[in-house]
This record gives structure tokens, sequence and C-alpha cells, in this order.
């Protein structure tokens, strides 16, 4: 642990002199496979935070933390449930409500076409690391709700559009996908996602 | 250190944003209205269909720890008839004297609480049904169980309406929970909108149980 925390100490010290990036985005996520049998609606509540360091003229690493919730009312609705404690199934009908909270902690790499002072910068990326995950189902006042860490892979591509010296536009789609977890009870992760947001640069010309 | 403030502001009001638009859930006391059935699926499908007769005690069972809220007995004297009319109209014959032995017997029970973890050791209750001990000669030593012991987690009403058979095998004799249809929900508002809020679970109850049938 104190080597980790040591060469990252080192790491951004020598890299202190590159530039850096915090950008905060707005993210619409459309889900696949079998996400979307369980919501099939887009999910328009994300956001996430990201930091990027330049450690070459085209190249940055960073990490980046976020929080998409889908959402779907499905109304009157009938399902089979297990309840805890015994092995009947039940069969329920009520309105059902169903809710997908996920929050992804990645870290990125990224290659920027340009170098820094471009008018408009094209980006390609990839992000590898973790999101928690949680299916919640609600029916009156029953909730059965699962959650699980999965392994996340997303690359991206994008361009941000330097507004000032401080302050970019950014906008960006990228392909998100994490493996299933809970025996499948936490499917794959599967989405389309775009982002819109605002970066704010420290570059040293 | 300005841009650090700036930057905090701005992470809190992304915040702030998020949880106002958090999507909602229910927003009325009938959005928690539920309707639960389970039954005995090791039973053939012929089963149902030679059940014809059934019998069912005149009182509803209030099982509650801790509320001393019951409804009038307006309430139980409409949800008794309307229960064993929707038996009727699957087509089993209600018999009230003791001459027949039915075929099954209904039970209805209101278990009122907050949360409420319960198992079928409730049956130890017995002597509350009146008659009970007539049908099929009920000795005392027959006890009714499920396959599994059963837990259910309950919070504020459900009215239980459960189809009870006897089972008899060389070595035991029991009175098996073959179906039960929950009508699960808030207890309030007026008696009236109470009692077409059970009908309308009890219906859905028999809808979803397309084996019920003769």
């Amino acid at each position: 642990m104190k080597k980790i925390i040591f060469l990252l100490a080192f790491m951004l010290t020598t890299f202190m002199g590159q530039a850096q990036m915090i950008g905060i985005n707005y993210q619409m996520s459309i889900p696949f496979g079998k996400m979307h049998d369980y919501i099939s609606k887009g999910s328009f509540r994300g956001a996430n935070v990201e930091y990027h360091q330049f450690i070459d003229k085209h190249i940055s690493v960073g990490g980046s933390i976020g929080w998409n919730v889908f959402y779907k009312d499905m109304g009157r609705y009938t399902e089979n449930f297990g309840l805890s404690g015994n092995d009947n199934i039940y069969t329920f009908t009520g309105k059902q409500y169903r809710y997908i909270n996920t929050v992804p902690i990645m870290l990125n790499g990224r290659y920027h076409l340009y170098e820094n002072g471009a008018k408009y910068q094209p980006y390609a990326g990839l992000s590898v690391g973790t999101r928690w995950t949680e299916y919640e189902t609600e029916i009156g006042q029953y909730t059965a709700s699962t959650s699980r860490w999965q392994f996340a892979v997303s690359p991206e591509i994008g361009i941000y559009v330097p507004i000032n010296q401080i302050i970019a536009a950014n906008i960006g789609i990228s392909y998100n996908f994490a493996t299933r977890a809970a025996n499948g009870r936490i499917p794959a992760y599967n989405t389309l996602m775009f982002n819109i947001g605002v970066l704010f640069l420290n570059v040293q010309n | 250190m300005k841009r650090l403030l700036f930057y905090s502001l701005a992470s809190l009001l992304m915040g702030l944003c998020i949880y106002s638009c958090y999507p909602d859930g229910p927003d009325s006391t009938t959005d928690y209205d539920v309707a639960i059935t389970t039954y005995d699926r090791s039973l053939p499908d012929t089963f149902w269909t030679s059940l014809n007769t059934f019998a069912m005690p005149d009182s509803i069972v209030y099982v509650s720890s801790s509320s001393s809220y019951t409804p009038s007995a307006v309430y139980d004297s409409t949800i008794l008839l309307y229960v064993s009319q929707k038996f009727e109209d699957v087509g089993f014959y209600q018999v009230s004297d003791n001459l027949v032995n039915p075929d099954f017997v209904v039970t209805l029970t209101m278990n009122i609480d907050t949360y409420y973890n319960w198992n079928y050791d409730w049956y130890d209750y017995w002597g509350w049904y009146p008659g009970w001990s007539s049908w099929w000669n009920f000795n005392g030593s027959w006890t009714p169980y499920w396959n599994s012991g059963i837990v259910y987690a309950y919070r504020n009403g459900s009215l239980i309406v459960d189809m009870l058979t006897p089972v008899t095998s060389a070595d035991t004799t029991a009175l098996s929970v073959v179906w039960s249809g929950i009508a699960d929900g808030v207890l309030v508002g007026s008696e009236s909108s109470l009692v077409s809020r059970t009908e309308s679970m009890i219906e859905q109850c028999f809808e979803q149980s397309p084996y019920l049938t003769k």
C-alpha cells in the first residue's frame, strides 16, 4: 500500500508540470441486452466527475466516478417471486417500479489527436474499473433488491472545444460493458452513453 | 484556492441536481395494494378439479400484536360473502352444515401489524374457529402445514385467504394449506374504500390462479 501511495505521489509530482483537466458531465444512457429486458427506458439521470493528467503531449491518464439511474414505472404488473425463509413461489400483482443504480469507478487512458492549444480536440479513450450496480424492484411495500460490484470496461470517443484558457465544452459517446454478477441476478451491463459536459483546463503552454 | 472553491461548489450543485431528479415511487395509498398468491406446486392439475365442496367459518380472525385497529363487522360480513361467492363462481359448493365433510376449508385471517414475522405456528389458535372440530372429525392431533416452514414479513394490513385440505397417508394426518391468496395493503381510508380495495385484490388473486377451476 505504501509503495502504491509513493508511486502515485511520484507520478503526480513528476507530471505536475504537465497539463491537467477536471470535467463534469451530464450523461444519458441507452440500455441493451438483459438490462433492456429489465428496464427498456433510457436513462436521463446520470453524471460523472473525471480527472485527466497529461503524461505526454497526446496521452492522458486519469479516473472518473459517476452515477447513473435507470427507472421504469411498470404500472400494474404480475411477476413471480421467492420470499426469504421458504421455497414457495409467490405471484405478486401490483404497481411495480424498477430501478437500476450504478456507480462506476474507472481508471482512464486517453489519446488526444492534437497538442494542447488546438481549436478543438478529438480524443479516444479506454476506461477500466469497477461499477457497483443495484437492481431494485418495488411492489407495494415489498422490495426485491440485489447489488454487486461488476468488472467494467468502457471505450469512448469524443471531442472538446476550449472556449477560453480555462473552460472547454466536452461531448462524447461511450460504450459501457460490465460482467454479470450474482449468478445473473445482476446481468451484464450494456449501455451506449452520451456525455455532455464542461472541462476545466490547467494548461501550461 | 478560488478554483478549488469553484470546483467544490460545482460538485455540490451537481449533487443537489441529481438528488432532486431522482425518480419517484408510489404516491397514493392504492399504489401499495398488492395481490399475492401461492399454491402447492407439487399437486397435479387434476387435484384442483377433483375438489367440489368447501366450508367457511363465519368470521375473520384478527392477528395483531401491536395495533388495536380492526374494521367493523360490516367489513367482515361483506368480505366473507365476497370470498365465498368467488369460490362458488369457480364452481365449488359451499356446505354449511356438518353433515358433509367438505373437500376443503377456507379460512380468512387479517394480520395487522407494522412488521411481523409469522410462520404457520399460528394455527395453534385453531380454537378460534367456531365449530372447527366438526369438520373431518378434527381431533386435535392433526396439524396444518406447508411443505416448508413459511416466514412472511407483513406490514400493515394483509387479509389472507387460505385453502386447507386434509392429507391422510400411512403415517400422517394433517391439514395442508394448498392455496393462499393475500390482499396486502395500507390500512387507511374509509371503510367502503377498504372494502372495495380488498375485493379488487381478492378478485386479482383468483384471476392470477387459473388452475383454480372446475
